[in-house]
């Protein structure tokens, strides 16, 4: 199956949530879970917590599937914007001790988790290789100040804090990573998944 | 001053990572500009791939029977929670009282059955005589197609005795006699987990409801 029809595949299911069908959340699960907990524990970095990010999560899609706009993503982006705001939201009810403690962990290159995942359908390994490779290719200090704001949740002022650096050069570190993540994956464009 | 580049803004915007002055003059000129929204939404898109980066994390297999039974009773045909709860406190009342009937009050021993944290609503009993063991429980999550509840008796040993498997009855309660394998003794533990069709040889799930001996 091509990324573009699992992508109408879910939006349809999507459509049955809806409607009230608990059959088709139960396949949305199986099929978008697995990232949503990815997301929601590398943002934590507590797995039992990340559970529970996850269920907020699907209750949510269940509560306001007739909420999702097919044209600004797929649904599996959808579902993951939920658990990284969900999981955003705990990190920042943490004090601060405990947040400068998952700071740490995400800069351990050791917490880096690349290796193929048992269950990952061919395409999705694929194109999560096709997105780590692009990722790895933006210099260093434009990648962290990308995971700061998408995994930490940290405003540009934040951020310039955190790193000890002039607001204008984090500006210009986020526009140049993401105009790099842009053109390396246009693919994207029609068909995240 | 200079008005903002927005353009350069975009990105910062798209990541929710723009704060202050700088949002406030993006929001006033993005509901102007209709080239800026589909700027944003490109940077939206190029945003959504950072966590497909992320190899994919397994939850465990109780998860879904969570959220499933987190959903239920928005449907209409589901009884609100509190009448689930009321009679299923009623059927674990009632089984004492029969279970009581029928067997002398100095054979049985009653155990008390609690779900751990995350199963705060399961509640129940397992009625104890020689090795014969009745269980009731109830609130326990739905099961996922090809899973079954297994009892398990912790002896002396620490170590988990496999029992009989379970399915949940049309009211959703787990409903079940066994005979144990080992005899009983005092601070003995039962525990509940979710197993593949047919049980385990040792548990391969996080622990539902446990009650002592």
């Amino acid at each position: 199956m091509t990324l573009t029809a699992d992508r109408v595949d879910e939006t349809a299911l999507v459509d049955q949530i809806a409607r009230g069908d608990s059959t088709a959340l139960r396949a949305l699960y199986d099929r978008c879970a697995a990232r949503a907990m990815a997301v929601a524990r590398r943002i934590l970095s507590d797995h039992q917590e990340a559970e529970e990010v996850v269920q907020e999560t699907f209750v949510q899609v269940w509560r306001q599937a007739n909420r999702f706009d097919a044209e600004r993503g797929s649904p599996a982006a959808w579902v993951a914007t939920i658990a990284r705001s969900r999981a955003i939201d705990r990190l920042r009810a943490r004090d601060s001790s405990e947040r400068v403690r998952i700071a740490a962990r995400l800069e351990d290159p050791a917490d880096a988790q690349t290796s193929p995942a048992a269950g990952e359908i061919a395409e999705a390994r694929e194109l999560r290789v096709r997105v780590d490779a692009a990722l790895r290719a933006l210099p260093l200090e434009q990648r962290r100040t990308l995971e700061l704001a998408y995994f930490e949740g940290l405003s540009q002022t934040q951020i310039a804090q955190r790193l000890g650096e002039p607001l204008g050069t984090v500006k210009t570190r986020v526009r140049l990573g993401m105009n790099k993540l842009r053109q390396a994956l246009p693919v994207l464009s029609g068909e995240t998944h | 001053m200079n008005p903002p580049d927005f353009e350069a803004l975009a990105p910062l915007y798209a990541l929710d990572a723009l704060d202050g002055e700088d949002l406030a003059l993006f929001n006033e000129e993005l509901k102007r500009s209709e080239t800026l929204r589909a700027l944003v939404t490109e940077y939206r898109t190029a945003a959504t791939a950072i966590p497909l980066s992320l190899a994919p994390v397994a939850p465990s297999p109780a998860l879904k029977a969570r959220v499933l039974d987190a959903v239920a009773p928005a449907k209409p045909r589901s009884a609100p929670i509190f009448t689930r709860v009321f009679w299923a406190a009623a059927a674990v009342f009632l089984f004492s009282l029969v279970f009581l009937a029928i067997r002398k009050p100095d054979e049985m021993h009653r155990v008390t059955v609690n779900g751990m944290p995350d199963y705060k609503n399961v509640q129940g009993e397992a009625m104890v005589r020689g090795r014969g063991v009745e269980l009731l429980v109830a609130g326990l999550p739905k099961l996922p197609e090809g899973k079954c509840y297994q009892l398990w008796h912790i002896g002396d040993d620490k170590k988990p005795v496999g029992q009989s498997t379970f399915h949940l009855d049309p009211s959703g309660m787990l409903h079940g006699s066994d005979a144990l394998k080992n005899p009983v003794a005092k601070d003995h533990l039962f525990a509940i987990t979710m197993e593949p069709d047919r049980g385990s040889k040792a548990p391969t799930s996080a622990i539902l409801a446990v009650g002592k001996y």
